[in-house]
């Protein structure tokens, strides 16, 4: 391609052009704008879609993660101050718990405000609009899970992993019923059932660590398998989701 | 160009919503007749590639367009029934937002959306946020939102619901002058809206492709069978239990009655001219 340039620079620098007029330069300039006009290119590249989603998405939703963040660091502070350490870790499992469900109102916006039948007639349609969403939704609650991760292992001497193990099975589990009650809000058109099955989920995880003691009566290797468990249905639910937006119009339709 | 409906298929569980629909669309503005759930939106939906079919097909230019896909919806613009938006979008947003899913770099999208906003008289309220907008204004701009990337196929269910006379006739010019080299479908339940604009019409009834063809072809149908008659007091009542009445006034003391009827409705009755409204009552009279 390279040496087709060079041999087609090399043949157009042989022929001498007089040069044109200032009238006629403009007539092919406008004349071009015109042709661009009439047939848009039609093509973004991934970086530009993914700054165009992340662009609309509720600025509400960066600052409840961000109040999610503050709250847990003002905990894993007071982790130094003699508080009751298994307290602090189910208060900050309830925060994670509920950082999976404060995001799909944002994912389920199209069929809540019924935008999916003009998304999915787009040329990037519901079903990409959707799954860069997730991506946009999930790497951020992934970077502020880590980061809460690592300041309470400091703080509590414990090893990351462990702690990863502790805060990502609520996680985990309060994105899969959410997903469950996305499914719901997508035939409803509505993303009323989405609060009260995450944060039900999430008091339900709280009550359930303070009152049979979780970190102490569940082993490690049991953590671990729930925490492999969930990860494995939670890929398997975003997959199917993200999968269901073909058929989004299907099901609003029945 | 061209579009094909091959036996287009479409059934949500037991119900068949559309039955071996077979249709050729070239460039020209169609209009689509049909009571309420005879499969116009399911119609609409599967050639924008919102639905997929049970069987048959949907080929733009002899390809499937579930082959085709992006390529395929990019030449598309499609205006739904139900027109959604996200009410903290303003005018400009929202067409900022439509021009990045149909891939429009924002230079390009940026200059459209204002020159839209323009032809359909948006402009000054470019910054208000659509939920403060009336139904008129809301529907101009999904109509607007259509024509971002310049599409080869235009799919408007419903677009003049909510707009008055006036921005409903500004609304045909634009379309006439719009539609040339291009493929225009239109639903409405504003007949005359159709009869104004539609080069063929296609009336499509429990799912079933009746008709297809000009309106003087397709109004052959009913030729001979749209009657105007007067009628005093009980007569007039009898008549239009009996018969399907498409109009009926009040002249000199007398209901002067416009019927569509196989049959000569009364004695006195005269043939008259049909028109599309007594082609719709015809074929929908039960559903009306």
């Amino acid at each position: 391609m390279r040496n087709q340039d060079r041999y087609l620079k090399k043949i157009l620098g042989t022929y001498a052009v007089a040069p044109a007029g200032e009238a006629n330069m403009q007539k092919t300039i406008s004349a071009g704008e015109q042709l661009l006009m009439q047939n848009p290119p039609q093509e973004l590249r991934w970086y530009r879609r993914i700054v165009n989603q992340f662009r609309y998405i509720s600025p509400l939703l960066w600052l409840s993660q961000l109040l999610a963040v503050g709250l847990c660091m003002l905990l894993i502070h007071r982790m130094g101050n003699d508080a009751d350490m298994t307290a602090v870790l189910s208060a900050i499992s309830f925060i994670v718990a509920l950082l999976g469900v404060i995001g799909f109102p944002e994912v389920c916006k199209s069929f809540s405000c019924q935008m999916w039948e003009l998304e999915q007639s787009c040329k990037y349609n519901l079903r990409q609009i959707t799954a860069i969403r997730l991506s946009i939704i999930g790497t951020i609650d992934l970077i502020v899970l880590l980061t809460i991760t690592l300041f309470t292992s400091l703080q509590t001497k414990l090893p990351a992993w462990e702690m990863a193990l502790y805060l990502f099975v609520p996680f985990n589990l309060a994105c899969i019923v959410s997903f469950f009650a996305a499914s719901l809000a997508r035939n409803r058109n509505s993303a009323l059932p989405l609060f009260p099955a995450g944060f039900g989920f999430a008091f339900l995880m709280l009550l359930c660590i303070n009152r049979f003691s979780l970190y102490q009566s569940i082993s490690i290797p049991v953590w671990l398998i729930l925490c492999f468990g969930t990860f494995v249905i939670l890929i398997w639910k975003t997959a199917q989701f993200i999968k269901g937006m073909d058929e989004g119009g299907l099901t609003v339709c029945n | 160009m061209q579009l094909t409906l091959d036996r287009l298929t479409k059934q949500y569980g037991d119900k068949t919503a559309l039955d071996r629909i077979d249709a050729v669309f070239r460039p020209g503005i169609y209009g689509l007749l049909g009571a309420n759930g005879a499969g116009k939106t399911t119609l609409m939906r599967l050639v924008c590639d919102i639905l997929k079919p049970t069987s048959g097909e949907v080929a733009f230019n002899g390809t499937n367009i579930r082959d085709l896909g992006e390529r395929y919806r990019s030449v598309i613009g499609y205006l739904p029934q139900d027109f959604g938006y996200y009410p903290n979008f303003t005018a400009m947003n929202f067409l900022l937002y439509m021009a990045s899913l149909k891939g429009l770099n924002a230079g390009y999208a940026k200059k459209k959306s204002l020159e839209l906003l323009e032809t359909f008289g948006l402009f000054a309220v470019k910054d208000k946020k659509i939920k403060t907008f009336s139904g008129g204004m809301k529907r101009r701009l999904g109509i607007a939102q259509t024509l971002l990337n310049n599409p080869q196929i235009l799919i408007l269910d419903e677009p003049t619901a909510g707009l008055d006379p006036k921005e409903r006739v500004k609304f045909r010019s634009l379309l006439r002058s719009f539609a040339e080299d291009k493929i225009v479908i239109l639903s409405t339940h504003i007949v005359t809206d159709v009869e104004y604009i539609a080069d063929e019409i296609l009336v499509i009834k429990g799912g079933t492709l009746l008709k297809k063809g000009a309106e003087s072809t397709i109004l052959q149908e009913i030729a001979g069978k749209v009657w105007e008659c007067r009628a005093a007091g009980q007569e007039a009542e009898r008549l239009e239990t009996r018969f399907a009445v498409c109009s009926r006034k009040r002249e000199n003391g007398e209901a002067v009655l416009r019927i569509v009827s196989d049959e000569k409705p009364c004695a006195a009755a005269v043939s008259a001219a049909p028109c599309l409204e007594d082609l719709y009552l015809y074929y929908f009279q039960r559903e009306v």
